[in-house]
């Protein structure tokens, strides 16, 4: 879909940009900088611009979106040497997609709360005079929502999320792992608008399961509540009963959604959703360190698991959260250093 | 467009042409092919043109265009009562029977919009999808229904309706949940995959933690198979999607596709959801064919073990999944 600027913010410069509405994010003081995007509130002006304003003016009413508060958006800047408009977009949106989509992953790292992909919504690009729409399924649903607990996207949050940014970016530039690219889907998918919370702890114990195996298996000896626990250790954290939870409700849950088995009264599954993301955003962020570090050099790791480079990373990274459950001092320090992601 | 506003439907399998009174429900992701309306359930499956639509919808009236490119199509019967009350018996009914029959992706109609037309006015009840799956087609075209289709859908819209005791099963409840969250926007194929393979796995093997992939694999044969000739075949590719699953979650098969070639994408995108879905159509017909029973899917469990051994038990389940639509 394509429209024209004819005045408005996005064309004081003459820079190709692409737009990710974040439905949902509250933040600060804007702009704020992530690495090469730049987070903006836009004005109503540049809303009507963007979006198609006959659009708007059905969803608000004629003049209505004046007094409305725009969504948080990411602003992914790419090179334009002048030519074509239309095809210096094209050229540039898969880019600026991985880009944005880097962030997204980082945001969900980083903590809780709601806010919607822009995938689901809508992106813009716009260059020149050009302006490009890529509506999403849920384009027009998030105008007058209202959050139960949105997405505090704060100034003390930027220099960690930026750090989550380059570990994500690291590892989706270079070689992927198929589990770890199911997890880190899921997870996103637990935080998908209109899912219930069944649907949540359906993605979100794949999400587990992807990475630290079975809820019942043994690896190394070591079961899975035993080795989450070696996780919330190497960021120094205490695990607060969550191995305990695992063992006990945490299966019975698994088993009644995988099953449709019994019932879970609402409020154990809202708390299953926040105690389960809170495991993942660690886990995921201990793995993605571990494979980014495996893929320039695997031999201390392999040490730390003591296994052989025969193994996966995913086996190896599980032996050395059992070593580190066993009180290797070896597997501990490396789990620590990991953790740092620096 | 001939208008029909105002004309009655004479008997429930009559078709619509353009708009009368009554309820309609989008369904988001199908179109229709070489036909533009066909008798379904109890009511039509209709591509409104952009006139009839916009007689329930004036608000869109500039979209003529995108509308024409979308194609939307809509479920119509010649109901009265509450627009919720329908939703949740009709076009439930309609929308499972799409969704067992094709095993697309289909998003439930649900977050899309429905209608209750009548002379006197317009009620629309809007779900999250708003109107943007109907005019821009934001949702993916996932099943594109000719009359061979839309018949096959047919028969198993009635084999579900006849069988609401056996749908209600917890268990097939859980599968049917995977097929339509699956459905939605967000899901990779993989992931869908991973997921149907899961749920899968919920229905036939359970009860086991010990050599899970045999168990799956033997069970699924049986569960699967038209014929004893099948048995081997389906066992062996159910073996490979078992170890495509457990490759991807257990981090052994980065890319299953680089693995596999072509045939590993054929297993994901079919196997997944076609044998979530045939999986709950046959143990369907089978727990009706048992009867009454304590725990029906231990039960079931226990026949599919026993027809991988004994050709009597193998020919008893053959016959009952003879009656089942395939």
């Amino acid at each position: 879909m394509i429209g024209t600027v004819d005045h408005g913010f996005w064309n004081q410069n003459s820079e190709l940009l692409y737009v990710y509405p974040l439905f949902g994010l509250q933040a600060g003081t804007m702009p704020v900088q992530i690495e090469e995007t730049r987070f903006i509130q836009p004005s109503w002006w540049d809303w009507r611009f963007l979006e198609k304003s006959d659009l708007v003016d059905t969803v608000w009413g004629m003049g209505q979106g004046a007094k409305k508060t725009l969504p948080i958006s990411m602003i992914v800047e790419q090179s334009w040497d002048g030519a074509d408009e239309s095809a210096a977009v094209d050229r540039h949106w898969q880019s600026a997609d991985e880009i944005a989509l880097n962030i997204v992953i980082a945001l969900r790292l980083h903590q809780d709360g709601e806010f919607v992909e822009p995938a689901f919504t809508v992106r813009f690009a716009t260059v020149g005079s050009l302006i490009v729409r890529h509506p999403g399924p849920y384009r027009q649903a998030f105008y007058e929502r209202s959050w139960e607990d949105p997405y505090q996207f704060k100034s003390d949050c930027v220099e960690t999320v930026s750090r989550l940014y380059r570990l994500v970016s690291d590892y989706r530039s270079g070689a992927r792992q198929g589990n770890l690219d199911i997890a880190l889907e899921n997870l996103r998918l637990s935080h998908g608008p209109y899912f219930d919370d069944a649907a949540r702890l359906a993605m979100l114990f794949a999400a587990l399961e992807s990475i630290l195996g079975s809820l019942r298996g043994m690896i190394g000896g070591v079961g899975l509540p035993d080795r989450v626990e070696s996780i919330f250790l190497a960021f120094e954290c205490d695990p607060d009963g969550t191995d305990i939870w695992l063992r006990r409700d945490g299966r019975e849950i698994r088993n009644a959604i995988a099953h449709g088995s019994g019932t879970v009264p609402a409020e154990d599954l809202s708390g299953a959703v926040r105690l389960l993301r809170t495991v993942i955003r660690r886990c995921l962020t201990l793995f993605l360190s571990f494979v980014v570090q495996w893929e320039s050099s695997s031999e201390r790791l392999i040490r730390g698991g003591g296994t052989s480079a025969n193994h996966s990373p995913v086996h190896t990274f599980n032996h050395v959260l059992s070593r580190a459950s066993g009180r290797d001092h070896n597997a501990r320090s490396l789990l620590r250093d990991l953790a740092a992601f620096e | 467009m001939m208008a029909l506003d105002g004309h009655e439907l004479s008997s429930s399998s009559s078709v619509p042409e353009g708009i009368v009174e009554g309820h309609y429900a989008h369904l988001p992701g199908t179109r229709l092919s070489g036909i533009n309306r066909a008798p379904f359930g109890d009511g039509v499956l209709v591509a409104l043109d952009f006139e009839a639509w916009a007689l329930m919808d004036r608000d869109f009236d500039f979209a003529r265009r995108y509308y024409s490119r979308s194609q939307p199509v809509f479920y119509y019967s010649n109901s009265k009562g509450s627009l919720s009350d329908w939703m949740d018996s009709s076009v439930a009914t309609v929308y499972e029977a799409l969704l067992l029959a094709t095993s697309a992706r289909l998003p439930t109609p649900r977050y899309s919009i429905r209608y209750g037309y009548s002379k006197g006015g317009t009620v629309r009840n809007i779900g999250p999808f708003e109107r943007d799956a109907i005019v821009y087609g934001t949702v993916d075209v996932a099943a594109v229904l000719g009359r061979k289709e839309i018949a096959k859908a047919e028969e198993v819209h009635t084999f579900v309706r006849g069988r609401a005791d056996a749908f209600a099963l917890p268990e097939i409840r859980q599968a049917m949940t995977t097929l339509e969250r699956t459905a939605l926007p967000g899901f990779t194929p993989l992931n869908d995959f991973v997921h149907s393979v899961i749920a899968l796995e919920a229905l036939v093997v359970p009860d086991l933690t010990r050599n899970l992939r045999e168990s799956f694999s033997q069970r699924t044969a049986v569960l699967l198979a038209t014929s004893a000739d099948e048995i081997q075949s389906i066992f062996q590719r159910a073996r490979t999607v078992y170890r495509i699953r457990s490759g991807v979650l257990h981090g052994k098969m980065n890319d299953p596709f680089s693995v596999f070639g072509e045939d590993g994408r054929a297993v994901m995108w079919s196997d997944g959801r076609k044998w979530l879905a045939l999986a709950v159509l046959r143990l369907t017909a089978l727990a009706v064919a048992i009867g009454d029973c304590e725990r029906p899917l231990d039960e079931m469990r226990r026949r599919l073990d026993l027809a991988w051994s004994n050709q009597d038990a193998l020919g008893d389940l053959l016959r009952v999944w003879a009656g089942v639509p395939t």
